[in-house]
């Protein structure tokens, strides 16, 4: 069992991004922190969170890069297998350092007692439909193109898409609400966006080679 | 030196250049930039609002959109594993890095044709009215000039040129996390909050500055008894000043990029004359921006 799990585990730890995760949480831990220093309410830390949720997303969306497909395409564990557990390890990660982003800049900022605290849930939803449309992007990429590359100009269409999204005064309003009125809905969206997101990821993902699924199985 | 020295780069220059151009993501931002001023609605929003998009701000999209492009052109030898290939050619890394920096020129154009488009569709009122809703008649305030109009697409110049610098000297895709950071900053805390105080030396610094003077200016509403209101408006001075000061930036964003792979006696006086000049030119603008009188108003106490 040992063996199994370090079998398909080992391979798919090294292709979670470990540099750009790990770069991503240093400058964002700097930004928070900073931020969170010059606020008396940890509330006033939404934008900053937001930011870093884009820029972790980003991080994550190169993590199908996957320079050895031309050895394991051969194995009988599918691209959609090998795909998700890298997606699964690597939202893991990065979701652990969202969290010690978010968590640790509330902790510094120094609240009178009653101060609101960050809707980190609402946040995390944010997070995750973020990171979905990410590797959306990123396997779209990769069955247009070559993989080598991908991840980086993946990386680079969320970051553009959310700084689109906050120009248009529209989809800002749908897709940044500030907590109370239209909260509920915005994050209605972003969990749309999610599902939407990996199923169509699921489905560029399918092994080529594979057969359609028919009625005789 | 004959203009066929300088072919490779230019031809470098022309060919990067069109790719950016002709960049869709270029364009879709370019739409971005207009449909963000369209959406203004003179009922609901501020009139603040449109002077701080037509000097620049609104291109912040088809910046960041700029920046990426020209750092992909310049980590593309690397990213790809080609750069052993351009080895090989007469032009090294150094020139193909002047190279890099005359395809920023095109990022500038495109950024000129949106303000352009920008500036025909909203115009610009002529000095005289007010910047600020509710003060009617007088006083006689400055609005953003020429300067500051050409602020926006030479600060688009100076990004491009500022990534090429980053790019050669730390080539990797991640510089894009910081850059983001640093366009979220420029954006937020030196610009569409107008609130800033341009009188902050730093606020000067940065590309792209909004260039208001804070309560510069007295005037009175038309029910108003006393006419001592304080206006505020715009600079008329400094903005020329920053605009030298983002033209000896290029020069000296340039020559950093240069000096990572060529570190002769011409490049390092090159980039010793570009530092002076930039300093002086950063010390300058913060004086003028500092000293800057606004225009005598006068104003009548209503009887």
């Amino acid at each position: 069992m040992i063996e199994l799990g370090a079998l398909v585990f080992g391979p798919a730890g090294r292709r979670v991004p470990w540099l750009a995760i790990g770069t991503t949480f240093s400058v964002c831990v700097t930004v928070a922190l900073a931020r969170a220093l010059q606020v008396e309410s940890a509330s006033d830390l939404l934008q900053v969170v937001r930011l870093t949720s884009v820029l972790m997303a980003a991080g994550a969306a190169s993590c199908l890069e996957d320079g050895n497909e031309m050895v394991t395409a051969a194995t009988p564990f599918g691209r959609l297998r090998r795909r998700l557990v890298a997606v699964l390890l690597t939202g893991l990660v990065t979701v652990g350092c969202w969290l010690i982003v978010v968590i640790g800049a509330a902790a510094v900022v120094h609240a009178p007692s009653g101060d609101p605290s960050l809707p980190v849930g609402g946040l995390l939803i944010e997070l995750l439909g973020l990171m979905a449309f990410g590797w959306l992007v990123a396997a779209i990429l990769m069955n247009r193109s070559s993989w080598r590359g991908s991840g980086m100009r993946a990386g680079l269409g969320v970051i553009i898409a959310a700084l689109i999204t906050i120009t248009v005064a529209r989809l800002a309003r749908w897709l940044w609400p500030m907590p109370g009125r239209g909260w509920v809905e915005g994050h209605e969206r972003w969990t749309a966006i999610a599902i939407v997101s990996i199923v169509v990821f699921m489905l560029t993902s399918r092994d080529p080679a594979a057969r359609l699924p028919t009625q005789e199985g | 030196m004959t203009a066929s020295t300088w072919a490779p780069e230019l031809q470098l220059g022309y060919v990067e250049g069109k790719r950016l151009v002709r960049n869709p993501l270029v364009w879709i931002a370019g739409v971005v930039s207009i449909v963000w001023v369209a959406a203004y609605t003179p009922a609901i929003d501020l009139d603040q609002d449109r002077y701080i998009l037509s000097v620049g701000y609104a291109l912040a999209v088809l910046g960041f959109v700029a920046i990426a492009h020209t750092m992909l052109a310049v980590i593309r030898s690397r990213a790809y594993h080609t750069g052993e290939l351009l080895d090989v050619l007469p032009v090294g890394p150094d020139r193909r890095s002047i190279g890099h920096g005359l395809s920023a020129v095109s990022g500038g154009l495109a950024a000129a044709a949106v303000t352009i488009v920008i500036v025909a569709m909203r115009g610009l009122e002529p000095s005289g009215q007010p910047w600020e809703a509710g003060v009617e008649g007088s006083p006689t305030v400055p609005q953003v000039n020429t300067a500051q109009i050409l602020q926006g697409p030479i600060a688009i110049v100076v990004a491009c040129l500022f990534v090429v610098a980053l790019a050669r000297w730390v080539p990797s895709w991640l510089i894009v996390v910081p850059l983001f950071v640093l366009t979220v900053v420029q954006l937020i805390f030196f610009g569409i909050w107008f609130g800033v105080a341009t009188d902050n030396p730093l606020t000067w610094m940065w590309p792209m500055t909004t260039g208001v003077v804070h309560d510069g200016w007295t005037g009175c509403g038309p029910t108003d008894a006393i006419c001592d209101l304080r206006v505020s408006g715009f600079d008329q001075t400094t903005p020329w000043w920053h605009l030298a000061y983002l033209v000896a930036l290029c020069v000296w964003l340039v020559t950093i990029a240069v000096l990572r792979h060529r570190r002769d006696h011409t490049t390092w006086m090159v980039f010793s004359a570009s530092t002076a000049l930039v300093v002086a030119l950063a010390i300058a603008q913060t004086m003028v921006a500092k000293d800057y009188v606004p225009g005598v108003i006068e104003f009548a106490v209503r009887r």
